[in-house]
């Protein structure tokens, strides 16, 4: 089974992962390599406004998103997430040399505030088809396929 | 100043789903409605399968997609990421 191996640093938990446009767009091959952020508490995946916009990404949909100031309506849209599977702490692993593995479904990503840390908040709707682990020793590991 | 059109687009069938949403939770919750003129052109079981037949459909590109819940997205502890 494909699996992406890294450290932590024990105060967050940082995916690498690779973000496409839906195929239904004018550019389903470009692609961005990001460190997503990854939150068991979130439902769904963002995606940083900056991010889509350099993908191009066009806005598919609205969604009710709960926030600290209460609900917000955000903007949606389509993306194909994927990863490089390997062990990003192996010095001689390259993962721009390396095809992704595409996860089978497009998401529904929702548009995060440009003022937000991390391009990409990595949601229980990807965590969840895939088998997460992380060990004490600081390393992590998500399996899938 | 106007919205540009696919923004008035979404904005104009979020607000029509929001309306008959009771009505569509009963017989497609979780579904994906393809939306176009603030009237569903049909449910789709992912997003993908609904932008696919919207992007066959609409040359323009105007239409939106809505999945059928009454929940929020929950953010966790980052519920300050947007916002």
């Amino acid at each position: 089974m494909p699996s992406v191996e890294w450290r932590h640093n024990k105060k967050s938990l940082l995916l690498p992962v690779v973000i496409f446009p839906g195929y239904h767009s004018l550019n389903p091959s470009e692609s961005l390599r990001v460190d997503g952020l990854v939150d068991t508490g979130a439902t769904g995946t963002g995606i940083r406004r900056d991010l889509a916009e350099k993908l191009t990404l066009r806005a598919k949909g609205q969604r009710r998103v709960n926030t600290a100031n209460g609900l917000i309506w955000a903007t949606e849209y389509i993306i194909r997430l994927g990863f490089v599977p390997g062990n990003y702490d192996d010095p001689y692993f390259s993962p721009d040399a390396q095809q992704p593995y595409v996860l089978e479904a497009e998401l529904i990503g929702f548009e995060l505030s440009p003022s937000f840390s991390y391009p990409i908040l990595v949601g229980m709707d990807v965590i969840g088809s895939g088998d997460l682990s992380i060990r004490r020793d600081g390393t992590a590991r998500f399996e899938f396929g | 100043m106007s919205l540009p059109p696919i923004r008035e687009e979404i904005a104009r069938n979020f607000d029509a789903l929001q309306r008959r949403l009771s009505d569509y939770l009963i017989d497609h919750s979780g579904e994906f409605a393809l939306m176009r003129n603030g009237t569903v052109v049909d449910f789709f079981a992912t997003p993908g399968e609904a932008d696919g037949e919207g992007w066959t459909r609409f040359d323009d590109g105007i239409y939106s997609i809505q999945q059928i819940t009454a929940e929020p997205i929950e953010l966790g502890m980052y519920a300050n990421a947007i916002g």
